[in-house]
């Protein structure tokens, strides 16, 4: 798909007649996200990386979360997934923690996966997308409000399928930490109504089972309601929480990919379910039942409408769904509250229904690409609803009222966007676009983009980008309070923005390519909790924007008060050599980033400063096996906790180093048979999330205990594939 | 053109399809305070309600009762209290008991000062109801330890 892109392209640009230019722009990626339309990279108005199948399968990398971090310029926060929760991703120094994702924007094929509760999105195993059948993934850093909206505030995460072929794979993975996946695929070229048709599906089931982790000990003290020592688990009387876990750390997912055309028209559904053990709540230690279960579907489809050699329109049409339950079991009295119940849950769940139709035209004025413009209209429908709940463990029943409740609420959106393109001439090319979105809750959001770029000579391009992007508070914020504790925000909560300008130097030289830019990012409004004062608590009481105080107990209410301001480096290189024998790659961004909130200035919690990745890979040749190897760096950074734990000392994460060999190749002797083996080993054994129920410094608990992190582990994949006629 | 059309209406109905699909069940939990085991509730003995609802009472007791009453999360998890027959259990199980309608009216600590008001208010019902409820007298207070 990408060489065809390629191609397009190359036959549209009139400077590369000369064979030695074709080969150059053949070697070249091919995007589609920055501007919803085929381009170079180079060109593309933002910094934007693309990792190729070849790139993921070289690799051993099997994730969203790998394929940033090894190949890309932005960074997930490694090892997250052993807290309990999931990997989070950030950009330019700028990583949000607690935020389930909602400020990176992930599609399938130009289709948005962030749901609109609380907009998370998932990058690692959870996410459940077959590699297999991924063409290619483009990772975009920088505001991408400008064409798709709400969550495009880090960056854009688009990933392309595999236009159908035919032929079937069965596939079998496993490896250490234990890890076992399952796949089975199947693609089918065919004529259809007297057209071109393909069909493509693959199911996948991944299981992982441990590994067992040694956690705390954590002394809970005295619980304050019964004056006995705080159970850490039912029948406790150590008030210890710890131990080795070897029941809770677990996850399932199932999902399937499918993809369907016939002619100009495209269909794709998508669903995963999500089981993922929680082995490092607050909760019980080690209890099987404290989990996370979230279930996604998502339908496509879309037609291309050739008008004229002038206009394209594109209809397409969507509907998602989503859920989530979270689980907690708890054998503190002092938080189940209820007398005869020894061991209760704490259950959150939510849903998110959302559908809608996205209307595209473009004009390309002179025929020639040189003068596009492109406007769409999105109408989307969301519905959203969640709710707390208290139960006793043995008989389900709810011992309080659901607390944290969003009634079930449907609200109706709309984006509409125009992006204007002009080359005037072979060495400037400008890219000026807006979006305004609007949302019931809050006025309507404008967000520009303007980019000009230059190409000064043979193969530099210099880009200078100026673009803004938001993030629409989910309904979890806008709309939940808490007993005691958290009142409604008063008058709703205003998008979070952010402005961003940067200069990119683009430079290619055969098939080597190299970028570097400079940034600068402001983000306001962004949402943080605020402690309540008296006259304040008093207003929430009277507005019934919360249920009830306590004299002693702060009142936080959720606000736009917080800011990041952020600046820095980032560079890339990235080549193929020795006909395409040899590649390599690195990327490295350097930033500072301070978070104002309440007039106090301090660094980000989890956000590296500095990180990176690099990569070889050398083909053997022939039947031989390509040997690949690749490191991901980051430095250390304060923990989640650090500024507000009162931990002694304060937790920070140490550097860490992951290196990764691969090799891969076909099976000697076995037609048809392929492998990847890969090890990885990492130089840290700990991350920067607190765990456990001991998140606030203790007299007997004034230090913090940080999640740890498996330091080696390996897979080996074998895909079978099953070749049809051509 | 037609088949677009046709398209676009089959893409409709299966989008709409797609978007009725089942889901978790978000209905807040309804909650009734629930009685707690122990025979009959004295509560239902006129003289018994009458004197731990204070007209009967002494003037120690209106005391703390008028100190609760001034306390919006104590008036509330008092009255909830009573209703669940908290009063009635052993003096150990009060707290406990008392705990659900404590988390009602929003109380959640223990050293939350409508939790020393509710229970200076229930040694005094307690004490001074004890002939009229049956109440077992408490030797050692029944607040928390």
């Amino acid at each position: 798909m990408g060489l065809i892109a390629a191609l397009a392209i190359a036959t549209s640009v009139r400077s590369a007649a000369a064979q030695d230019d074709l080969d150059e722009l053949l070697s070249e990626e091919v995007v589609t996200t920055a501007s919803k339309s085929s381009e170079t990279t180079s060109d593309a108005p933002a910094v934007s990386t693309s990792v190729s199948a070849a790139t993921l399968r070289r690799h051993g990398l099997r994730t969203l979360e790998d394929a940033v971090n090894f190949a890309s310029l932005a960074v997930s926060s490694p090892g997250s997934n052993t807290h309990g929760a999931f990997p989070e991703l950030g950009s330019r120094g700028v990583l949000l923690t607690g935020d389930t994702g909602n400020h990176f924007l992930v599609m399938i094929d130009g289709h948005m996966l962030n749901e609109p509760y609380r907009g998370s999105a998932r990058f690692g195993r959870e996410a459940g997308i077959p590699v297999e059948m991924i063409d290619h993934i483009e990772v975009i850093v920088g505001p991408g409000s400008v064409l798709y909206g709400s969550n495009a505030i880090l960056g854009v995460i688009n990933v392309i399928t595999k236009r159908p072929e035919n032929g079937a794979r069965l596939v079998l993975e496993g490896g250490y930490p234990p890890t076992l996946r399952g796949g089975v695929g199947a693609e089918k070229t065919f004529r259809l109504l007297g057209d071109d048709a393909s069909l493509s599906l693959q199911l996948d089931y991944f299981l992982r089972e441990g590994p067992d982790l040694e956690l705390g000990p954590q002394n809970l003290g005295v619980d304050r309601i019964s004056g006995e020592p705080t159970r850490a688990f039912p029948g406790d009387t150590t008030g210890i929480w710890g131990g080795t876990a070897t029941r809770s750390n677990y996850q399932r997912v199932p999902s399937a990919l499918l993809r369907f055309s016939l002619g100009d028209f495209e269909a794709r559904l998508f669903g995963r379910i999500n089981e993922s053990g929680s082995p490092a709540t607050q909760g019980d230690f080690d209890a099987a039942d404290s989990r996370i279960v979230e279930r996604q579907i998502a339908l496509d489809l879309s037609q291309r409408i050739v008008v004229s050699s002038l206009m394209e329109l594109n209809v397409r049409a969507y509907a998602d769904g989503y859920d989530y339950l979270e689980r907690e079991r708890v054998s503190r009295v002092e938080r189940c509250l209820e007398i005869g119940v020894e061991t209760c849950e704490f259950e959150t769940a939510s849903i998110s229904r959302w559908a809608g139709l996205e209307l595209r035209a473009s004009v390309d004025w002179l025929e020639d690409g040189d003068l596009v413009t492109l406007v769409g209209v999105i109408p989307q429908v969301e519905v959203v609803g969640g709710k707390q709940d208290r139960l006793d463990a043995d008989t389900r029943a709810s011992t309080q009222r659901s607390e944290g409740v969003v009634e079930e609420t449907t609200d109706t959106v709309l984006g509409a966007y125009i992006q204007q393109t002009w080359r005037p001439t072979d060495w400037l090319g400008f890219n000026a676009g807006g979006r305004i979105d609007t949302d019931p809750r809050f006025d309507p959001v404008f967000t520009p983009r303007l980019a000009v770029a230059t190409n000064p000579w043979d193969g530099g391009t210099i880009k200078l980008i100026y673009a803004e992007a938001f993030r629409a508070p989910g309904r979890f914020e806008t709309d939940v309070s808490q007993v005691g504790r958290l009142a409604r925000p008063r008058g709703g909560l205003d998008p979070e923005r952010t402005r961003s300008i940067e200069l990119v130097l683009d430079q290619r030289v055969s098939r080597h390519r190299a970028v570097a830019g400079v940034f600068a990012n402001v983000w306001e409004d962004l949402v943080a909790s605020k402690v309540l004062n008296a006259e304040e608590r008093a207003l929430a009481v009277d507005e019934q924007r919360i249920q009830g105080t306590l004299p002693n107990t702060p009142v936080e209410e959720l606000e736009n008060v917080a800011k990041i301001e952020s600046a820095g480096v980032n560079t890339g290189y990235e080549a193929e050599l020795l006909d395409k024998q040899l590649t390599l790659g690195v990327n490295l961004t350097a930033a500072l980033a301070r978070k104002e909130v309440g007039g106090e200035s301090r660094e980000l919690t989890v956000a590296p400063r500095l990180f990176g990745n690099t990569r070889v890979a050398y083909a053997l040749g022939d039947e031989l096996p390509t040997l690949a190897l690749a490191g991901f760096f980051v430095d250390e950074r304060p923990a989640n906790r650090a500024f507000d734990g009162g931990f002694t000392p304060r937790p920070e994460a140490p550097p860490q180093l992951e290196l990764r060999a691969n090799v891969s190749g076909d099976v000697p002797g076995v037609s048809q048979l392929r492998y990847r083996l890969s090890g990885t080993y990492r130089t840290a054994s700990e991350g920067p999330y607190v765990l456990g129920p001991i998140q606030n410094a203790t007299a007997v608990a004034p230090s913090a205990e940080l999640n740890p992190i498996a330091q080696v582990e390996t897979f080996l994949a074998l895909e079978y594939v099953f070749q049809g006629e051509p | 053109m037609t088949r677009a059309r046709t398209v676009s209406a089959v893409m409709v109905s299966l989008c709409v399809f797609a978007a009725a699909e089942a889901c978790r069940d978000i209905e807040p939990a309804t909650y009734e305070q629930r009685a707690i085991d122990g025979g009959a509730n004295p509560l239902t003995d006129q003289a018994c309600l009458l004197c731990v609802r204070l007209e009967e009472s002494t003037e120690e007791c209106r005391a703390a009762r008028a100190d609760c009453d001034e306390q919006e999360s104590c008036d509330f998890a008092m009255t909830c209290a009573i209703e669940r027959g908290c009063l009635s259990q052993p003096a150990s199980d009060i707290a406990l008991c008392a705990i659900p309608c404590a988390a009602d009216a929003g109380i959640l600590s223990a050293e939350d000062p409508a939790v020393t008001n509710a229970f200076i208010l229930i040694d005094c019902l307690r004490q001074g109801c004890q002939e009229e409820c049956g109440f077992t007298p408490s030797e050692e207070g029944s607040g928390p330890q």
